[in-house]
């Protein structure tokens, strides 16, 4: 009973929309570190209490930080995709109704099983998109991939350890939480103990 | 003429076999976080090493640790996914085809959402032994340097009685106010 409601819910083909795609991917990983990561640095007993404090508040800001970077990239970014790759789809009768980004997102999800939403579009009562048109959606759908792909290794990997570095430092001191500053920071470093100090430098920002 | 043509064809080839590599794979949660991991491991410790206000000591040390937990995502990132897959082609049986695809993207979906949360585990099983081995070699090759100048006292470059005494008049560039 129990399996089958768990694969039932797996199935789900709202799930699946969400979590097929980069984006989904990204900002659900995203959502997950900045629960997941400053729950572990606040049960971490081995540091002190305002060090997980610190540890853990810097690190749900990056997170958030990387969702807010991942929204205002990633999102422009497909639909300025849409309007070049949209020459993949204008010629094929079945798909031709996919004027918009929201167009796409409708029939996008599920080219096997479509929706009613996704025939009335599509002005068809075809419960499936031809072998023929499912090529080209997926072309259409390929360009937005991979420019999603590109614009989210960007926007996590260089402009947001940027950002972090301009933007969370004042953040963390206007909300009072400052980082102790020691005479040599390197012998500090070097004698703190890893576990400690694992999840709010190194582990932070996977 | 006929080769710009084919220079044209290839990347329009290239580019189309990509687009349809990105629209047909059902990996796309995978091939990002191991993308990320990837980019990331090279980035972080090149952001790091850049810092020009950091210790070199503190900023190697930094590096180091990076990258070592890139190396550890990496794989993670990668079976986890795997694992889940395998699962459900090993327990699911549903006659339908598209429902038992959908189980099987959300299930390597929720695999990188555990990787999320098991890297930092695995980083802090990993990453102390090695640190503590680094932190010995860098405490090992301090003390060779302080007993090395101890031993070897530097020879003041100038003879005492050659050093000149500056004027008091030294110019100290244009000054405002007094």
């Amino acid at each position: 009973m129990q399996t089958a409601s768990i694969s039932n819910f797996l199935a789900s083909k709202k799930l699946t929309y969400t979590t097929k795609g980069i984006m989904g991917a990204v900002v659900g990983t995203t959502i997950l570190k900045a629960i997941g990561r400053p729950a572990f640095n606040l049960m971490d007993k081995k540091s002190d209490k305002d060090a997980r404090k610190y540890s853990a508040t810097n690190e749900f800001l990056y997170q958030l930080l990387c969702l807010g970077m991942t929204f205002a990239m990633v999102i422009p970014a497909q639909k300025f995709a849409f309007k070049y790759a949209k020459n993949y789809v204008k010629n094929i009768k079945e798909l031709q109704n996919i004027k918009s980004f929201k167009d796409f997102e409708i029939v996008g999800k599920d080219v096997n099983e479509l929706t009613k939403e996704a025939q009335t579009l599509l002005g068809t009562k075809k419960t499936s998109l031809s072998d023929e048109a499912k090529k080209h959606f997926n072309l259409l759908k390929g360009a937005i991939e991979l420019t999603s792909f590109v614009t989210s290794i960007v926007g996590l990997t260089i402009v947001s350890p940027i950002l972090s570095h301009k933007i969370l430092h004042p953040v963390m001191k206007a909300l009072g939480m400052n980082k102790k500053e020691s005479q040599n920071p390197a012998l500090e470093r070097l004698e703190q103990p890893i576990l400690s100090e694992g999840h709010h430098k190194v582990d932070a920002h996977v | 003429m006929a080769d710009a043509y084919k220079f044209s064809t290839l990347v329009k080839d290239n580019f189309k076999n990509t687009f349809r590599f990105f629209g047909e794979n059902e990996n796309s949660a995978t091939i990002i976080a191991c993308s990320i991991a990837v980019f990331k491991g090279f980035f972080r410790p090149l952001f790091t090493m850049m810092d020009k206000k950091s210790d070199p000591d503190t900023k190697k040390y930094t590096a180091i640790r990076e990258g070592l937990t890139e190396l550890a995502a990496l794989p993670l990132y990668a079976i986890t996914p795997w694992v889940a897959g395998k699962l459900v082609d090993k327990f699911v049986k549903n006659p339908d085809v598209f429902a038992t695809k959908r189980i099987k993207t959300n299930a390597k979906f929720l695999g990188i959402c555990a990787a999320t949360l098991i890297i930092p585990a695995v980083c802090n099983l990993v990453q102390p032994p090695i640190m503590k081995a680094y932190k010995k070699h860098m405490e090992a090759k301090k003390a060779k340097t302080q007993i090395g100048s101890i031993q070897q006292p530097t020879k003041p470059s100038t003879p005492i009685n050659n050093i000149a005494v500056k004027p008091l008049s030294t110019n100290l560039g244009m000054r405002v106010g007094n």
